[in-house]
């Protein structure tokens, strides 16, 4: 009991190492639920035969909680999107990041030393990130940085949408002490809008005439496969079910990953997944705008006429751009996982994670404690959480049965968020059914005994 | 066994409570209200530039061109055509009856026998002039020439009449009628038209120069009868006619016959642009610029020129320019068909003229004395032409030497920002000028609705300041004034019904006070930027 509360007290107090989730919650069902291997390919299931069917996860994280964006006066009724209340809540760069992984099909087969595993995933990505002068533009104009600088230089977007398709092996080495993972998929690129690497941007407004001057470095906006619907109607019945299913945006990347047991109750483990790059070559629309310093002193007022066609065309005319249709490349938004695991008993497991997403090419880990139990054919656990000092606690939870054949699993890295979902800048879930068969084959006494059960 | 059931149920108890303590009031049948942005803009709006031409554009529309002179001075120049003397004004030819009788000298009384006198006679006939002119030549465009003979003999005459002073203007033989005269039909008739003929009346019948004179040459043969009684004084009687003759050319002294010059400058609008203050231009000029195609010289002198102020009062020009006798040459016959301009002027070392200027008159009278050939001139062979002309045209030239002291101006102009200010809350309307003029300028906007009632006023302000003046006369830095004017929302509303808008100006040069006047020179620009800074209320239907 004093373990449990132990735990309990380093779950609570390890909330403050935490910065921002992602699937921490799904990663803890390990070799209980074989779509863990997506987090961590040396994952190996317990049983002999999976075979997953589709199942959907999604997760969306911002600066601001869904409060900040849909806002409520003291007396309001309705709520509102107001942008004084988002400027409010952001930081000096903001994220907003959504993941959504639908697994299409799971096959994988035990083997005496590891496991293979057939995937099917269909997966989409937005990531924007945006600075405070952004929003601080939105909420105010430009009426507090008169003779001052806005710069959205750090603004960001990345959208991605492709499904993969791949087979994973897992092996044991050095008696089962070290096992490594590799995931190897071919991944079809659907649909993509991406700003360009070194996008930067900047308003700076006169204090005396108020004028503009605006600087725009690379501001290209790349984008594949939108034009079937900016265009759809150049586009015959059945063009976008063909390209869906086949098109030129093809590469292969990879997932890998590695656990060593350090002692019989400590375990380190490693993953890096969505190693690679897609080329998009087929349907790609680059929208140029070439790099410029514009002064904009408005129109001269002499004739004028039409004034506001006249404001819209001066202001226009000063960029100068283009759409081209080149081929570009758009790395994988790789992720890495980190994590130490204590098993305090072999059903008892504590586990530090560190997670890192390199949608922007930047280290900015995050953090999680989690704790788990197994009790008879199920484990469940939960997840602290803290993302800073300003925002808001999380307390993830996860469940999952391994009795077979029939395996249902939910993971949670927020599962408050039912309860008042407005204060949460954070909606996570992961949840599935699979059909698993031979456990009993695999089974192996424990290694590690359970003082509890004594 | 007991810690392991309790982690379990403590475990599973927490994701009861995770799981179902759900609480979803805060979107309970709330709605999302209609998107709103509101966010304050500081944003520029444009810019304008006025030079002195734009400043001043209502004189230009009264008729006013606005140039520069040659010093790059900013020139107001008002044109008219004063008059114009068509050479059929000056002068006219007058119907022409001139006759004489000629003597046979033949004295007869029933002689029984028949015989035949011939004789030969050759004299002038005086051209009649109104005016003392004095011709030596003309060539007609039209009219119509008479002979008429007739016949006091008692006999038979044969004759043969000569103009020798007409001659064709095609092949240069003089004119000539012949007939015979009976007792029984005693005259003849003969006419012809004046456009083949040119008249010599420099000749007599002897080849000698002499002025106004035609030469006639008439043969005749007396036919006597037996019968026939003929007294000496008895003869041939020849009548010459021209009527309505209009000529094509006329070598004609004309003497110094006075031409009649009179008129009024009445299209002196652009003064009106100038209200209350004062405008008094340092140096004005008025130049007649005298067009004359004539083939002689003209005199001129003032017998009156004044103004005629706004108020009624009448100032009349005095000085030196008024009395004295200006020669506007004519072209010489060398250079028959062309036209030498004269320009005389008035101005401030001759004449009071700044006085009548600065008056802001609403006409100026001007009553000229114009005769030929002045006593001044040199003498000059005279002729004139169909097409000869003076024309006379008065320029009034005031270089923008001037100094302005709060002259009050207005303009309307159109205004349609309904739409524009339709999504402003609270509005800062910047002004920024940057102003190397040296004329400073109070601005009072005044919007109007459609019955030029006052919606709203924004009271007068000074806008824009005049730049100092450095020691050689130009400007020398540009001055800079930036003025906020501040809006509120009620105020704002009212001015979105204004359909124009008045600019109620008042204008003072550098030092006003003073009495300096300041150069206007043409590279000077005012320019005007408008910015502004508003709460605009936009929403999800684009309103």
């Amino acid at each position: 009991m004093k373990k449990l509360v132990l735990s309990m007290l380093v779950v609570v107090a390890s909330v403050q190492l935490a910065k921002s989730q992602a699937f921490f919650s799904l990663y803890q069902l390990r070799d209980i639920v074989p779509q863990a291997q997506g987090l961590q390919p040396a994952f190996i299931p317990n049983n002999s035969f999976t075979f997953g069917l589709p199942t959907f996860g999604a997760i969306s994280e911002s600066q601001f909680t869904l409060q900040d964006l849909l806002s409520k006066g003291p007396n309001d009724f309705n709520f509102k999107i107001d942008f004084d209340v988002l400027q409010a809540a952001s930081k000096d760069v903001n994220d907003v990041s959504t993941q959504l992984v639908t697994n299409l099909l799971y096959m994988g087969l035990k083997t005496k030393r590891g496991g293979y595993s057939f995937f099917v995933n269909a997966r989409a990505t937005v990531d924007f990130r945006y600075d405070e002068d952004f929003i601080e533009f939105l909420a105010n104009g430009n009426s507090n940085n008169i003779g001052a600088e806005i710069n959205i230089s750090n603004s960001r977007l990345s959208f991605n949408s492709y499904h993969e398709v791949g087979i994973g092996h897992a092996r044991t080495f050095l008696d089962k002490r070290l096992t490594v993972g590799v995931r190897a998929k071919m991944v079809t690129g659907l649909f993509n809008a991406t700003t360009k690497e070194g996008l930067s941007g900047s308003l700076y407004t006169d204090p005396d005439d108020f004028s503009w001057t605006i600087s725009t470095k690379n501001a290209t906006v790349n984008t594949a496969g939108l034009d079937y619907f900016l265009n759809s109607d150049d586009y015959e019945d059945g063009d976008l079910t063909d390209y869906l299913m086949k098109n030129e945006n093809t590469t292969f990347a990879f997932d890998i990953g590695a656990k060593f047991k350090v002692t019989n109750k400590i375990t380190v483990e490693a993953a890096m997944n969505d190693i690679g790059s897609i080329e998009w070559k087929e349907k790609t629309i680059n929208y140029n705008s070439y790099d410029t310093t514009v002064t904009i002193s408005g129109v001269q007022l002499r004739g004028l006429d039409a004034s506001s066609d006249v404001f819209k065309d001066s202001i226009q005319n000063k960029f100068r751009g283009d759409e081209t249709n080149l081929a570009y490349k758009t790395k994988l938004a790789k992720r890495t996982f980190l994590a130490v695991a204590y098993y305090f008993t072999p059903k008892d497991r504590v586990t530090l994670m560190a997670f890192n997403n390199h949608v922007f090419d930047e280290i900015d880990p995050s953090y999680a404690l989690a704790y788990n139990h197994s009790v008879n054919k199920f484990v469940f656990g939960l997840v602290g959480s803290y993302r800073g000092p300003d925002n808001e606690v999380n307390i993830g939870a996860n469940i999952a049965s391994d009795i077979g054949p029939v395996q249902l699993y939910l993971a949670a890295d927020n599962a408050l968020i039912t309860n008042r979902p407005e204060r949460f800048s954070k909606i996570d879930f992961r949840f599935g059914l699979n059909l698993m068969f031979g456990y009993k084959r695999w089974k192996a006494p424990s290694e590690v005994v359970d003082l509890d059960d004594l | 066994m007991f810690k392991s059931k309790t982690k379990s149920i403590l475990l599973l108890g927490g994701l009861a409570v995770f799981t179902l303590g759900c609480n979803l009031d805060y979107f309970a049948e709330a709605q999302l209200e209609e998107f709103t942005w509101n966010p304050t803009v500081a944003l520029p709006i444009g810019e304008i530039s006025y030079n002195v031409g734009d400043l001043f554009r209502d004189i230009s529309d009264a008729g006013v061109d606005i140039g520069s002179n040659a010093n790059d001075v900013v020139t107001l120049t008002y044109q008219e055509e004063l008059q114009s003397q068509s050479a059929n004004g000056f002068i006219e030819i007058s119907d022409q009856s001139i006759s004489e009788k000629r003597s046979a000298g033949i004295n007869v009384n029933n002689p029984g026998v028949a015989s035949q006198v011939s004789k030969t006679d050759v004299f002038p006939l005086i051209w009649n002039t109104s005016f003392g002119e004095e011709y030596d030549s003309v060539a007609f465009s039209s009219g119509t020439l008479q002979i008429e003979m007739s016949s006091d003999l008692d006999a038979n005459v044969d004759f043969t009449l000569i103009l020798r002073s007409f001659e064709n203007n095609s092949t240069r033989v003089p004119y000539s009628v012949s007939g015979t005269l009976t007792t029984a039909n005693p005259s003849a008739s003969f006419s012809d038209d004046l456009v083949k003929y040119i008249a010599d009346f420099s000749r007599d019948e002897n080849g000698n120069p002499v002025k106004n004179t035609l030469v006639v040459e008439l043969t005749y043969q007396v036919n006597i009868s037996p019968t026939s009684s003929i007294q000496a004084t008895d003869g041939l009687n020849v009548a010459l006619n021209i009527r309505q003759p209009q000529f094509d050319e006329a070598y004609v002294f004309v003497g110094q016959r006075p031409l009649d010059v009179s008129f009024e400058l009445v299209n002196l609008e652009f003064f009106d642009a100038f209200g209350t203050g004062t405008i008094d231009f340092a140096a004005p000029v008025f130049r007649f610029a005298f067009d004359n195609s004539f083939g002689f010289p003209l005199g001129i002198t003032f017998n009156e020129m004044a103004a005629v102020t706004q108020q009624g009062q009448i100032i009349n020009l005095t000085g030196s320019a008024v009395n004295q006798v200006n020669v506007i040459e004519g072209p010489t016959v060398g250079n028959i068909g062309t036209s030498l301009e004269t320009v005389f002027e008035l101005n401030n070392t001759n004449s009071n003229l700044a006085d009548l200027v600065n008056s802001k008159p609403a006409k100026v009278i001007v009553d000229v004395n114009a005769f030929a050939n002045p006593n001044e001139a040199p003498t000059q062979y005279n002729y004139m032409l169909n097409e000869s002309e003076l024309r006379i045209t008065g320029f009034l030239e005031m270089p923008m030497i001037v100094n302005i002291n709060q002259l009050a101006g207005s303009q309307q102009v159109d205004l349609d920002i309904a739409n524009t200010l339709e999504q402003a809350n609270n509005l800062i309307l910047r002004i920024i000028t940057e102003n190397n003029l040296p004329l400073g300028g109070n601005v009072e906007l005044a919007f109007l609705d459609n019955n030029d009632n006052e919606l709203y006023v924004i009271s007068e302000r000074a806008f824009f300041d005049a730049a100092p003046v450095g020691s050689d006369g130009r400007t020398s830095s540009s001055v800079t004034k930036i003025v906020d004017v501040t809006l509120a929302s009620e105020q704002i509303r009212q001015i979105e019904n204004a359909v124009r808008i008045e600019v109620r100006t008042r204008l003072s040069t550098t030092n006003a006070g003073t009495g300096q006047a300041v150069t206007f020179f043409s590279d000077y620009e005012l320019k005007i930027k408008l910015a502004a800074q508003a709460d605009v209320n936009i929403n999800s239907n684009g309103n």
